[in-house]
C-alpha cells in the first residue's frame, strides 16, 4: 500500500500520515475550493426572500437561522442594532412589518464572503408609527459549516425616482 | 566493497529525502495552523490600521494605496442610495473633482468572522464637491475578504450619521 510505503520511507506512524493527510485536504479545500457561484447566488436569493417573508410572518426560528448572532443592522439615520434588539422589537410587537417587497439585487460572491445590494419596500409600524420606505440594502454574508449567514445589513432610504 | 559504498549512497540519499520531506511536511502544516487559527487581534490590528491608512490616503489622493485598498469589485453606497463604482470613485479622485481635507474616524467597531470582517466606523469629513465645501459625519459600514493573509475591502455603505 502506497500509503503505508510513504510512512516507511519517512519513519512515521501511519497515525501521523493519515493526520497530515486530513489537515492538508482541510487546508487546501478551504481557500481554494469554491463552491458554485451560481449555485451560491441562487442560495442568497433565496435567503433574502426567506428574511423578508420571515420578517413578515414573524417566523424567528427561520430568522435565527439566517441572521448569525453578532448580526448588526446599521438603519438610514446611522443608528446600528444588534440582533437582540430587533429582535426583541419583533418579540413585542413594538416592530410590526405588513409587507417586505424586494427589488432587484446584485449579488456579488467572493469565496466564503457574500454581498448583495438590493432594493426593498419595507412597510409596517414601529411603536405605533407607520412606515413604508424605499432602501437601498447591503447584506454582508458568511459561509459557516457551508451555511450563509448574513453578518451585518446596512440600509439607507431613497427618495422615490421619477 | 563497491557495493557496500552504493548502500551508504543509497542510504545518504534516503536520509536526504527524509529530512527534505519531514521539512516539507512541517512548512505546510506551520502553513495550515497559521491560516486556521488567525489572530482575531492581530486580524482587528490589521483591519483598523487600514481604515486608517484609507483615511489618510483619500486626503493624499494616493491612488495606488487605494488601489490596493479596494477590490476590484468594490462598490461604495452612498447616504443617498447612489452606487458609485470603484473606477468612479477612483476616477473623481485623480481629476480632483472630490477633494478631502481631512477624514476623522471615531467609534470604530471591528469584527471577524473568519475569511469575511465587517469594520463600522463613524466618519467626520471636510472637503470639496467641484468645489463647494462639503462637511459631513456619516456612520459607515466597510465589508472586508481575507486575500493572501491581508484583507481587501469589497464594500462600503455609508448613512448620514447625527
Amino acid at each position: 500500500m502506497l500509503l503505508k510505503r510513504v510512512a516507511d520511507v519517512l519513519l512515521l506512524p501511519m497515525k501521523t500520515i493519515l493526520s497530515l493527510l486530513a489537515l492538508l485536504a482541510v487546508f487546501t479545500a478551504s481557500p481554494v475550493v469554491r463552491g458554485d457561484e451560481a449555485a451560491d447566488k441562487a442560495q442568497i436569493t433565496e435567503l433574502e426572500k426567506q428574511s423578508a417573508a420571515a420578517l413578515v410572518s414573524g417566523d424567528f426560528q427561520a430568522l435565527e437561522s439566517i441572521f448569525a448572532e453578532e448580526w448588526l443592522l446599521v438603519g438610514p439615520a446611522g443608528e446600528v442594532m444588534t440582533r437582540k434588539f430587533i429582535f426583541g422589537q419583533l418579540r413585542s410587537g413594538d416592530l410590526k412589518f405588513t409587507g417586505y417587497d424586494l427589488g432587484d439585487m446584485v449579488i456579488r460572491i467572493f469565496g466564503d464572503t457574500a454581498v448583495v445590494v438590493g432594493r426593498g419596500t419595507p412597510h409596517g409600524e414601529w411603536n405605533g408609527q407607520k412606515f413604508e420606505e424605499k432602501e437601498v440594502f447591503s447584506d454582508t454574508f458568511t459561509r459557516v459549516g457551508g451555511k450563509w449567514r448574513c453578518v451585518m445589513s446596512h440600509s439607507s432610504a431613497i427618495a422615490d425616482e421619477k | 566493497m563497491r557495493l557496500a559504498l552504493q548502500r551508504l549512497a543509497a542510504n545518504d540519499l534516503l536520509g536526504s529525502m527524509r529530512k527534505t520531506l519531514r521539512l516539507l511536511l512541517a512548512i505546510v502544516l506551520l502553513a495550515a495552523a497559521d491560516s486556521l487559527h488567525a489572530d482575531p487581534t492581530d486580524d482587528r490590528q490589521q483591519l483598523g490600521d487600514l481604515e486608517q491608512g484609507c483615511a489618510t490616503a483619500l486626503i493624499k489622493a494616493d491612488l495606488r494605496w487605494l488601489d490596493s485598498f479596494y477590490d476590484q469589485d468594490w462598490v461604495l453606497i452612498c447616504s443617498d442610495g447612489q452606487r458609485v463604482s470603484r473606477r468612479k470613485s477612483l476616477a473623481q479622485l485623480a481629476s480632483g473633482e472630490v477633494k478631502w481635507k481631512s477624514i476623522v474616524l471615531s467609534e470604530v467597531d471591528i469584527r471577524v468572522f473568519g475569511d469575511t470582517a465587517i469594520v463600522i466606523y463613524k466618519a467626520v469629513s471636510v472637503g470639496e464637491i467641484h468645489g463647494a465645501t462639503l462637511r459631513e459625519t456619516e456612520l459607515c459600514t466597510d465589508s472586508f475578504i481575507r486575500v493572501d493573509g491581508g484583507w481587501r475591502c469589497v464594500h462600503s455603505h455609508n448613512s448620514w450619521a447625527p
